[in-house]
């Protein structure tokens, strides 16, 4: 019932939106001239943004490509502000909306399987098994105790990362990943969410996260160390979540890059030797499967890690 | 500690998570010594001293970086120590 009326509802604002689009400057689909001559770039445009999107069209090059809309910036003070949606906005939007879509339908599957006395089937127990996987062996364990609070947001942190990782894997599709400003917002979540959690784990000790003041030390020393180290112990909490964003933007980035590469070697070789690169690429495009999944494990792995880390500093 | 979340067998994801927390050390290093660098140029520059301060700079990230690294360690050792009861480690 709720499931329904929620399909309905997005089903609505797609069809709102789309007129409006259309009434923006200049969305418009067409197909895309071909007939380069010489050497084309095929790499820079697959991963990076853009304002263009590419839709499955059922005649040859099979895609039409959609110039998406151009909004007015808005101002914030001195800063203009270009909030047009791009390729990768757009990934983000179809990821959410599918994310949403597939959780929602699992969630009744399961409500349906619980009443009926049993465990789902297929799908919805593939991803139970997803989920109870990351919650009782990578949250709970590394978060410490009453980690149940932080679940939620590395749950879908973790299933958000999976469906841009698979997205950027399908063709017509662009990964979201690989932007690092996607990683960045990523990144700076976990950051306030450790920063928040060593806050109300730690109450004042917390203050000792960031600067260090040792009352151990010699009397003349202490302000000298103060001084030395509490610079590096910012860094050291600034470069956790730097590190999370380039890990997961460069691993996605890298392994289109070479996927594309091979691919290329293919029309630079001609039909002589052309069956290597293909064979290479199809099993670099099973590792990029792979590496998906993993990148999406390791980012909520080391966002519990360093909650967990943060709670017990007062120890 | 009664109520431990931590599974009662040693799995692998917590032995990852033990490693996992120096994920990012490298960039620790190298963003200290940067930071104490830049640090050392500005001062030489103002009171005109190039390159001692820049030197100074550069050897004082590494160590502060490193006393830090060293700490962290010592911390993770002895909460580890204190969670096994201080039995065997």
């Amino acid at each position: 019932m709720t499931l329904r009326s929620l399909v309905a509802t997005l089903a609505l604002l797609v069809l709102a939106a789309s007129p409006a689009h259309a009434a923006g400057t200049g969305s418009a689909c067409h197909v895309p001239e071909a007939g380069h001559e010489g050497k084309v770039d095929i790499i820079t445009p697959h991963i990076t943004n853009g304002d263009h999107v590419e839709i499955p069209y059922w005649k040859f090059p099979f895609f039409l490509e959609c110039t998406l809309p151009k909004w007015q910036p808005i101002h914030v003070g001195p800063l203009e502000i270009d909030l047009s949606p791009t390729k990768h906005v757009v990934m983000l939007w179809i990821g959410a909306a599918l994310l949403f879509l597939v959780m929602l339908l699992v969630r009744r599957a399961h409500a349906r399987a619980v009443t009926r006395g049993g465990v789902p089937t297929g799908g919805a127990n593939a991803i139970e098994a997803m989920i109870l996987y990351i919650r009782n062996e990578v949250i709970l364990p590394n978060v410490g105790h009453h980690g149940e609070g932080f679940v939620p947001y590395l749950l879908t942190a973790f299933f958000m990362i999976l469906t841009l990782n698979l997205l950027g894997l399908v063709p017509f599709g662009s990964t979201a990943t690989g932007n690092i400003s996607v990683t960045a917002t990523l990144a700076i979540l976990t950051f306030l969410t450790v920063e928040i959690a060593g806050i109300r784990a730690n109450g004042v000790g917390y203050l000792n996260t960031i600067f260090y003041w040792n009352n151990e030390l010699p009397a003349p020393m202490r302000p000298l160390m103060f001084l030395i180290m509490s610079p590096v112990e910012m860094i050291g909490k600034l470069t956790k979540p730097f590190a999370l964003a380039i890990r997961l933007f460069a691993n996605m980035t890298a392994g289109h890059i070479v996927v594309l590469a091979l691919m290329g070697l293919i029309f630079e070789f001609g039909n002589l030797i052309s069956g290597a690169p293909l064979v290479m690429a199809t099993l670099i495009m099973v590792l990029e499967l792979f590496v998906a999944f993993l990148q999406a494990f390791i980012f909520t792995l080391l966002s519990s890690v360093f909650i967990g880390q943060i709670r017990e500093a007062h120890h | 500690m009664s109520n431990n979340p931590r599974p009662s067998s040693d799995s692998d994801p917590s032995s990852i998570g033990a490693a996992a927390k120096y994920a990012g050390l490298g960039f620790q290093l190298v963003g200290s010594i940067l930071l104490f660098l830049y640090a050392g140029r500005w001062v030489d520059r103002r009171i005109g001293t190039e390159p001692l301060f820049l030197l100074l700079g550069v050897f004082t990230g590494l160590a502060a970086s490193i006393y830090s690294m060293y700490r962290s360690l010592m911390a993770d050792q002895r909460r580890e120590a204190e969670r096994q009861g201080g039995g065997t480690r």
